[in-house]
């Protein structure tokens, strides 16, 4: 990795220790998953998901 | 055409970088010389079918507390703007290795937003993730008509390919994905 994206990996690493497990770090209002987009109007059922998955998961392997 | 570089961010203010809210803010100069506080969130996928899916969002806050990622911003900086964003994302991906990171091309400006990162930024993005188009595609019987729902609207299907770089921005996804390469 790039040594200066593995800094700035750390760098934020740090910010998020300080601010995020000690319970400092305020946060933007989330009133959990909200709406839908176009994904999730596309995806019906629990077949549709799996569908989708394993077509992704081959995209990956493609990748490789 | 942005321009991205994920080494060169904008300092960030402070961060939470867990399951199921990842968030992070940083302040970006705008055109006009004032600066905006500006805030990342990777959370989960409405769907609960798809629990390896986190959207993110991106924007100042909105009145009621949430982030707004329909007001356009002049940012002094767009490259270092969506550089952090897309860092973000994959500090989340590298912590969340088995996430899919999703957006939502649901205009056209920000389909050709995200198309365009792509486009004009695949070696260096190609270092760090796996890019995804997905396209929706309708079934066609065998009497010749296509798989319709109750309402008889077509029944679009999602599906995913390896983003193809021949395709301009004339040939839009409908959604892209991004994945962490190992």
């Amino acid at each position: 990795m790039n040594t200066r994206i593995q800094h700035q990996i750390s760098q934020l690493k740090e910010a998020a220790t300080a601010h995020g497990t000690s319970g400092s770090y305020k946060g933007v209002s989330y009133a959990g998953t909200r709406g839908s987009d176009a994904l999730s109007q596309a995806i019906r059922t629990k077949k549709d998901a799996n569908t989708f998955m394993a077509e992704l998961k081959s995209v990956i392997k493609q990748a490789k | 055409m942005i321009t991205l570089n994920l080494t060169d961010i904008y300092e960030i203010h402070a961060a939470k970088l867990d399951l199921p809210v990842s968030e992070v803010e940083f302040d970006a100069p705008q055109r006009n010389g004032k600066i905006e506080r500006i805030y990342i969130r990777l959370s989960p996928h409405p769907d609960k079918y798809l629990p390896d899916v986190y959207n993110l969002a991106l924007g100042p806050l909105s009145a009621n507390g949430e982030i707004n990622d329909k007001i356009r911003l002049k940012h002094a900086d767009p490259g270092k703007v969506l550089s952090t964003t897309i860092f973000i994302a994959y500090a989340f991906l590298l912590e969340y290795p088995e996430h899919f990171i999703g957006l939502d091309g649901s205009n056209d400006l920000r389909a050709n937003l995200y198309h365009g990162m792509f486009l004009a930024n695949r070696k260096h993005l190609s270092e760090y993730f796996v890019a995804i188009g997905v396209d929706w595609y309708v079934k066609l019987l065998r009497n010749g008509d296509v798989e319709r729902r109750r309402d008889q609207s077509y029944l679009f299907k999602p599906r995913p390919e390896p983003f193809d770089y021949s395709r301009s921005r004339h040939d839009l996804y409908r959604y892209y994905m991004f994945y962490l390469k190992k």
